[in-house]
């Protein structure tokens, strides 16, 4: 049953980012013009910063280390899972940055691999939380381009104590792409190397809310 | 002796001056929200109308040598298969190549792979029986140097040249075609990458056409079509896939379409259902997103290897400045929703550049990632390059 309700998940959230279909595009360019026509007068009249709320899926990969009577070998973990977040935002004329916290929840799997060591071990349940800072740059009033640096602490408990995987603590880099729907929603996409297993990448999408 | 040099001359001179040019339904983002508006096929994919090669060279194409000092008015007229030179009304000829160059795990000494392939090499030929273009015979030849994906023992061993389309289109009234022959079916967005889950995976990949006959209804804020299939003229009876399919769409706001896709088909040992829903939005000029997501269930009559599964694509595309855009396609396919079955996602990111007349370019680099309760998978990276001339 909860498998049939994460697949679900995934399902209707992709169905439902194609039903969010209203778009204002007049009234967020207006907004947009001016912002901008304001910009070179007072930097102050257009300091606005407000809050956003984001759910988004996320991947990542780890290394994993196993053991077993002195037997050391290496093999790989997969993370999958969602987030929300909750981000304040300080626009500028064409640019942007912003300070968030986030918290997520997913599953992982891991080994099957190694002839070394045998071990394999799917649907471990992880959580983390941490925070992130993003800076972005307008490239029209609907499309934003940006980095995002991720800090977060993570939990999962593989059942062998002697395999492990990756940092608790882990930083990534991200190349963020930011699509504006409407008004209010934005649609987010961002990928990047983590620095918890070597040559991993992390990469997310999903939903903002401006609120 | 000279006017018979110009006979047999002129025709291969149409054919390699003939314009057939790209147009995507990314391309909402310019306004453009239905496929009839550029295309033949109202659906999309093929040959374009005049009208559709002369938007892609004044909108589309970035300012180039070939047209400097040039209004769009000419650059429009300069868009057509003689350059210069009008056709006869009742012939419009094309001719199209696609060249893909990729490289697997870039970087790595031990797995790295690398391929060229010449993916597509078609040659349109169109006939109308009338200046309005009403009726329409519309085909496509093609040249394969690889097999096509249908095991048939009726299909000889490539290289060679074959009918891939071709199907007449009436048009009864203003807002309702018929077209009765070999074509795509109808389902979804027919974007052009045809390797994409929501391509071939559903059987709608580069050779799935399919006999049969399609009614299309289209109007300012809604269209429908119906298509029922035979199968591919190619393929052996026992593996025809016959069936229907509906597919839909409703304009909710400017640049903003919403719609629904059902087929169900069956040969002599499968049944195939396939659900979709997808949007089409344009958020600003030359800026889109594109949006699938659907069911497939594929039932074998033997009992073995049914699977109902998911996929989702999301595709985005940005206007940097004419000519040239960047690319965004995101993809997530489970083959068993009710089971451990590995879900698979990827992430291409890229550049979509049209610098001179009738020519595109792609470069992707794509990262895949596997999600397997049974074991850990690394991480699959592609680059890839494509090059596209049309004539």
């Amino acid at each position: 049953m909860k498998k049939i309700f994460r697949n679900l998940m995934v399902f209707v959230f992709n169905f439902l980012f194609c039903a969010l279909a209203y778009s204002e595009p007049e009234l967020l360019e207006q907004s947009e013009s001016t912002e901008v026509n304001t910009a070179e007068t007072s930097i102050k009249t257009q300091f606005n910063p407000n809050f956003i709320f984001g759910f988004s899926y996320l991947q990542w990969n780890e290394k994993m280390h196993l053991q077993s009577g002195g037997i050391t070998d290496s093999d790989l973990a997969n993370f999958t899972g969602r987030a929300l977040s909750l981000e304040k935002n300080f626009p500028q004329a064409r640019w942007g940055y912003s300070l968030g916290l986030s918290l997520g929840s997913g599953l992982a799997s891991g080994g099957g691999n190694s002839s070394k060591v045998i071990f394999q071990s799917g649907n471990q349940d992880w959580v983390s939380m941490g925070g992130f800072v993003k800076i972005y740059q307008k490239l029209t009033p609907r499309f934003f381009i940006g980095l995002t640096a991720p800090l977060f602490w993570r939990q999962v408990k593989w059942p062998d104590p002697l395999a492990t995987s990756g940092k608790d603590l882990n930083m990534a880099l991200l190349i963020e792409a930011n699509f504006r729907l409407t008004k209010r929603f934005d649609f987010f996409q961002s990928i990047g190397p983590i620095n918890s297993s070597e040559g991993a990448t992390l990469w997310r999408l999903g939903l903002n809310y401006r609120m | 002796m000279r006017h018979l040099y110009r006979l047999l001359i002129s025709p291969l001179i149409i054919l390699c001056f003939s314009s057939l040019a790209h147009s995507y339904p990314d391309f909402i983002g310019y306004g453009y929200s239905s496929c009839i508006t550029c295309h033949y096929n109202g659906h999309g994919g093929g040959a374009l109308t005049d009208y559709g090669r002369a938007v892609f060279a004044t909108d589309i194409t970035a300012p180039n040598s070939f047209y400097s000092g040039l209004e769009d008015d000419e650059i429009g007229k300069r868009s057509a298969f003689l350059i210069k030179k009008d056709l006869p009304w009742w012939f419009r000829p094309g001719i199209k190549y696609r060249g893909l160059w990729f490289q697997n795990n870039p970087g790595s000494e031990s797995s790295k792979t690398e391929k060229f392939y010449n993916m597509q090499a078609d040659m349109n030929l169109n006939f109308f029986m009338n200046k309005k273009q009403k009726y329409a015979l519309i085909t496509t030849v093609s040249y394969l140097e690889s097999p096509r994906q249908f095991a048939s023992s009726s299909e000889k061993n490539p290289p060679y040249w074959f009918f891939k389309e071709y199907y007449l289109r009436y048009q009864y009234s203003k807002n309702f075609w018929v077209y009765l022959g070999q074509l795509d079916k109808v389902f979804g967005i027919r974007q052009v990458d045809h390797t994409a889950n929501s391509r071939f995976a559903l059987g709608l990949g580069q050779f799935d056409q399919s006999q049969g006959a399609v009614l299309h209804w289209a109007y300012p804020t809604w269209e429908i079509s119906a298509n029922v299939f035979f199968g591919n003229n190619d393929e052996s009876e026992s593996i025809k896939q016959k069936g229907l399919s509906i597919s839909g769409e409703y304009e909710l706001a400017e640049k903003t379409k919403l719609g629904a896709s059902l087929l169900n088909s069956r040969s002599e040992s499968k049944q195939l259902t396939r659900m979709a829903g997808h949007a089409r939005l344009g958020l600003s000029k030359g800026a889109s997103l594109l949006a699938e997501a659907g069911l497939f269930e594929n039932v074998y009559f033997n009992g073995s290897n049914n699977n109902t599964g998911i996929y989702s694509i999301i595709q985005g595309l940005v206007n940097i400045q004419r000519g040239y855009n960047l690319l965004s396609v995101l993809q997530y396919t489970k083959g068993e929703m009710q089971s451990t079955s590995p879900e698979r996602t990827s992430w291409g990111l890229g550049a979509m550049m049209f610098p001179w007349p009738r020519t595109e370019f792609r470069l992707m680099a794509l990262n895949g990632k596997i999600y397997d309760p049974a074991s850990g998978n690394e991480d699959r990276w592609q680059l890839q390059g494509q090059m596209h001339l049309s004539w």
